[in-house]
C-alpha cells in the first residue's frame, strides 16, 4: 500500500516545473503516436470491407485467429531469434570499438566516420553487396570458404544469415551512443587507476563497465525493442519466393504483409496488438532488472 | 516585483546601446522563442486559412514517365473540360508512383504511399498497366464498379471492364470488375501516357466518383467539342 | 620499464589491426556504390561479380549527368531545412522532458515515462495514415512543416536524455538550490549543458533518420520541388530502374551532407570531453 500525504510546498512547486517540461513530448505524443495506435487498436476488432464495402464489427475474431494461426506464432519466434544474434554481439562489438575509440589514437575521427557509413549507405547497395557475398554460386563467402551453403535460402541457417547483416548495420548505432556515454565518465578515474598500476583490461571492467551501465542499459533496451520491431531487413535481401522465408519473417513483416500488402488491415491490427504486448512483457522485465544491474552515481 | 526591479536595472544602465546588449543577452532565448512562435503562429494560420483542404479529384498516374502531373497539359485540359472551380477544390494529379502489384511491392515506398492515400479516401483514381491494376484490385482497395456508387459509370462502360479474382480471407473468390480498360483513349493517344495495355481503377473509399467518370467522359469520348470551346 | 613500453605498442598495433580489420568490412557497401557508379551498365549488372573494379575505363561522368538531371541544390536545401528543424524540436523537446523523467519527482511519473516506452514498441507504419490526414487538414502539405510534423517529439530522444540526466552526480544540484536558483534556472545553466554528448548523439540519429525516411516525404510532398534527397532520388530508381550505375552515383551525391553533418557532430563529441572533463 501507497501511503497518501499531503505534498509540501516545495514538491508542489518541483511537480508543476515537471508537467510544464514534459508537456509539449507527451501532448505530442498522444496526438501522432497513441491517437493512431488508439485507432488500430480499434480496428482490431473489424473485418476491413473490400471493394468499398464498409467494414463489420466482429469482436475477437481476427484474435481468434491470429491465436490459433501457427504463421504468428513463427513469426514470433523468429523475431526472438533474430533478437538474440542482433543484440549481444551488436552491443559486445560496438562497446569494444567504442573503447578503442575514445583512446587518444591518431585516427579515430576517421575510423568514427567510417563505422558510421553503413547506416547512410543507399539501402539498395547494402542489399546488392549482401546478396552477392551470399550469392551460393559466385558470392563471396562460399568462395572463400570453398563451401557451397545456400546462406539466405536455406531455411536452417537463413535466420543467422539475416542476423549478422543485422548486427552489421547497427554497430555504427551503438557506438555512436556508447562513445557519448564514455565522454560522460570522469577522466580523472582513469588516471587513479593509472596512478594504482591497473592494467587496461582492469580499467575496463572497473570503472568503464560499471560508470557505463546506465548508457548500456539503454542501448540493450532501445534494442530489444527495437530488434523485436524488426522489419526491413527481412524484404532486403529475401526475396517473396525463397522458401526459408516463412522461417525468418518478423511478426511486423508479417503484420506489414496483411495490413499493406492484402489491405487486410482489421487482422495486421490484431497482430501488432499482440506483439505490443508482448514487447511490453519484455520491457517490464528488463525495467526490474535495470535496479539489480544498473549503477547511478 | 521582479519586473520593477527589472525595469529599474535597466533605467540605470547608462547608454542605449548597452540596453540592448542587457536585454539580449539575459532574455536570447525568451526573444528568440517568442519571434519563433510568431512567426510560425502567423505560417500555420496563413496555412490552414488559405491552402484548400478538399479535393474535386485526386488522381495517381503510376508506372509512366509521362508529363502528367500538376499542371502538366492533361492536368488543365481535364479541368477546364469538367468545369471545376480551383478556388474552391483542388485537382490533383500524381505522376510520380512506381510499383508493380505483381512484382511485389513489400518495401516500397510509392505503393506505401498510394496505401495511405487509398486508405485515408483521399484518393480517387489510379491508372497502370491492365495487368497490374487486376493484380491490385486482389488488395480490395479498388471499388466494385458494379457496386451502387458506380452505376452511371456501369451504364456507359461495362463493355470495357477489367476483372479481377481475389481470394479472401476465408477462403472465398470474388470475382470483382475493379478497372476500366482505356488503352485506346485519348491518356494514350494524345497525352502518351502509357505504351502498354492500361486501365483506370477506382479508389474503394473514394467520394469523388462523378469526378472520375468525368474523366473517363473526357479521356474517351471522341467528341471534340472541347477542342472547339477553346480555339 | 622497457617490458611496460613495449606491451603497450603491442597494444596500440593490436587495436589498430582490429579496427581496420572492421573498418575494412564497414567500407564495403559504400566502396561498392561508388565503384559501381564508375562502372558501364553492363559491367554492373554482369553476372560475374568478380569484377570488382570497373574494366572498361572509370567513368566519373555519371556523376556529372546525375547532377544535371536533378535539382540537387534544391533536393539539398529542402532537406537541410527538414533536417535542421526536426533537430532542433527533437532536442528542445527532449532535453525537456529527459530531465524532468531523470531528475524531478512528481505523481504519475512512472506512468507518463511508460507512454514514451510504448510508443518505442508501435510499429511506426501505423501512425502514417492519421499524421498524413492531420497534415492535409492543417494545410502543411509541401511544405517543411509538414515534413517535420512527425519528428517534433521524440521518445527514443526523450529516453536518451533521461538516461543522460539519470548519469549526472546527485550533489551537483543541490549547491544551485542553496543558491536560490529555480528549477528552470538550475536546468538551463547547469543541467543542459553536462548532458551534451547525448544531445550530440540524439541530433545524430534525428538527422540521420529525418534523412533516411522516405514514405512520409513522399506521401507529404507530391511536388518535386519541396520534397527531400531520399523521396526526390526514389524518383531516380524509378527512372533508372535499369541503370545501376546512375542510380548509385545519384546515392553517393546524397550521402555526401550526411557525413559532413556527421563529421561536425563528432568534432562537437571531442569539445565536449575538453570542456566537461574539467568541471567534473
Amino acid at each position: 500500500m501507497k501511503e497518501k500525504r499531503k505534498m509540501t510546498a516545495k514538491e508542489k512547486n518541483e511537480a508543476i516545473w515537471a508537467y510544464a517540461f514534459v508537456a509539449p513530448t507527451i501532448i505530442g505524443l498522444i496526438v501522432l503516436n497513441f491517437y493512431p495506435a488508439i485507432n488500430t487498436f480499434w480496428q482490431s476488432f473489424f473485418k476491413t470491407g473490400d471493394f468499398g464495402k464498409g467494414n463489420t464489427f466482429v469482436g475477437l475474431a481476427n484474435y481468434q485467429k491470429a491465436f490459433a494461426d501457427p504463421e504468428i506464432w513463427q513469426s514470433l519466434i523468429n523475431t526472438i531469434k533474430y533478437a538474440i544474434i542482433e543484440v549481444p554481439l551488436g552491443v559486445v562489438i560496438a562497446l569494444i570499438l567504442a573503447v578503442f575509440l575514445n583512446r587518444k589514437l591518431k585516427g579515430t575521427s576517421l575510423f568514427r566516420t567510417i563505422f558510421f557509413l553503413p547506416m547512410v549507405c543507399a539501402p539498395a547497395a547494402v542489399a546488392m553487396v549482401w546478396k552477392w557475398l551470399y550469392n551460393q554460386q559466385f558470392g563471396l563467402f562460399n568462395n572463400i570458404l570453398h563451401t557451397n551453403v545456400a546462406w539466405i535460402s536455406d531455411p536452417k541457417i537463413a535466420w543467422i544469415s539475416v542476423g549478422i547483416i543485422g548486427v552489421w548495420s547497427i554497430i555504427g548505432y551503438n557506438m555512436v551512443l556508447f562513445i557519448s556515454g564514455l565522454q560522460e565518465i570522469p577522466g580523472d578515474y582513469y588516471e587513479a587507476a593509472e596512478i594504482d598500476g591497473a592494467t587496461g583490461i582492469r580499467q575496463f571492467f572497473d570503472i568503464t563497465v560499471p560508470l557505463l551501465s546506465p548508457t548500456t542499459f539503454f542501448i540493450v533496451q532501445t534494442r530489444v525493442i527495437g530488434a523485436l520491431t524488426i522489419f526491413d531487413l527481412m524484404f532486403m535481401v529475401m526475396d517473396k519466393t525463397n522458401t526459408a522465408l516463412t522461417k525468418v519473417e518478423s511478426a511486423v513483416y508479417v503484420f506489414y504483409k496483411y495490413t499493406f500488402d492484402q489491405g487486410n488491415k482489421g487482422y495486421g491490427a490484431a497482430i501488432v496488438m499482440i506483439l505490443v504486448v508482448f514487447i511490453m512483457i519484455v520491457t517490464v522485465i528488463m525495467q526490474r532488472a535495470e535496479k539489480k544491474f544498473v549503477f547511478y552515481n | 516585483m521582479w519586473a520593477k526591479t527589472e525595469k529599474e536595472k535597466i533605467a540605470g544602465i547608462p547608454s542605449a546601446r548597452k540596453k540592448v546588449i542587457y536585454i539580449w543577452e539575459y532574455y536570447k532565448l525568451w526573444i528568440i522563442g517568442i519571434v519563433f512562435v510568431l512567426w510560425f503562429g502567423t505560417f500555420a494560420y496563413h496555412q490552414y486559412t488559405t491552402v484548400l483542404h478538399d479535393y474535386w479529384c485526386y488522381m495517381i498516374f503510376a508506372n509512366t514517365y509521362a508529363d502528367l502531373g500538376d499542371h502538366s497539359k492533361l492536368w488543365e485540359d481535364y479541368t477546364e473540360y469538367a468545369g471545376f472551380d480551383l478556388n474552391e477544390k483542388a485537382v490533383v494529379f500524381n505522376a510520380s508512383s512506381y510499383f508493380d502489384y505483381l512484382k511485389g511491392v513489400t518495401g516500397n515506398s510509392y505503393f506505401e504511399a498510394f496505401v495511405a492515400f487509398a486508405d485515408s479516401g483521399t484518393l480517387d483514381g489510379i491508372t497502370m498497366g491492365t495487368e497490374s491494376l487486376a493484380a491490385l484490385g486482389e488488395t480490395g482497395r479498388l471499388m466494385d464498379l458494379e457496386s451502387e456508387a458506380c452505376a452511371s459509370i456501369a451504364a456507359k462502360y461495362s463493355d470495357r471492364f477489367v476483372y479481377c479474382d481475389a481470394v479472401r480471407e476465408d477462403g472465398e473468390t470474388v470475382h470483382a470488375a475493379v478497372g476500366i480498360d482505356i488503352s485506346d483513349s485519348r491518356l494514350v493517344t494524345e497525352y502518351e501516357g502509357y505504351a502498354e495495355p492500361c486501365a483506370l481503377g477506382i479508389a474503394a473509399l473514394s467520394d469523388n466518383v462523378e469526378s472520375v467518370e468525368l474523366f473517363l467522359d473526357f479521356i474517351l469520348t471522341e467528341d471534340d467539342s472541347r477542342l472547339v470551346r477553346s480555339e | 620499464m622497457e617490458s611496460a613500453r613495449t606491451r603497450a605498442r603491442v597494444t596500440t598495433a593490436v587495436i589498430y589491426i582490429i579496427l581496420i580489420i572492421m573498418a575494412f568490412i564497414m567500407l564495403v557497401p559504400f566502396a561498392w556504390m561508388i565503384l559501381t557508379a564508375l562502372k558501364t551498365n553492363q559491367e554492373a549488372i554482369s553476372v560475374s561479380p568478380f569484377y570488382i573494379l570497373p574494366h572498361n575505363g572509370w567513368h566519373w561522368e555519371t556523376f556529372g549527368e546525375v547532377w544535371k538531371s536533378y535539382n540537387f541544390v534544391l533536393l539539398y536545401k529542402n532537406t537541410l531545412l527538414m533536417i535542421f528543424f526536426r533537430v532542433v524540436c527533437a532536442c528542445l523537446t527532449a532535453t525537456m522532458a529527459g530531465y524532468a523523467f531523470g531528475r524531478l519527482n512528481f505523481p504519475g511519473k512512472n506512468f507518463l515515462f511508460s507512454l514514451v516506452l510504448i510508443q518505442m514498441m508501435i510499429p511506426s507504419t501505423i501512425f502514417i495514415i492519421p499524421q498524413y490526414l492531420m497534415v492535409s487538414k492543417l494545410g502543411w502539405l509541401n511544405t517543411t512543416a509538414g515534413l517535420v510534423f512527425p519528428g517534433i517529439v521524440t521518445a527514443f530522444g526523450t529516453y536518451l536524455l533521461k538516461t543522460g540526466y539519470q548519469g549526472l552526480p546527485k550533489d551537483l544540484e543541490e549547491a544551485a538550490g542553496i543558491d536560490g536558483c529555480n528549477i528552470g534556472q538550475r536546468f538551463l545553466r547547469i543541467m543542459m549543458p553536462l548532458t551534451r554528448s547525448s544531445m550530440v548523439s540524439l541530433g545524430i540519429f534525428t538527422a540521420l533518420f529525418a534523412f533516411k525516411d522516405l514514405m512520409w516525404p513522399m506521401i507529404v510532398c507530391s511536388s518535386v520541388t519541396t520534397t527531400t534527397l531520399a523521396a526526390g532520388l526514389a524518383k531516380a530508381q524509378g527512372q533508372f530502374s535499369s541503370n545501376y550505375p546512375q542510380m548509385m552515383a545519384a546515392a553517393v551525391l546524397a550521402v555526401v551532407p550526411m557525413i559532413v553533418i556527421y563529421v561536425i557532430f563528432q568534432k562537437q563529441f571531442v569539445e565536449g570531453i575538453a570542456t566537461s572533463g574539467g568541471k567534473l
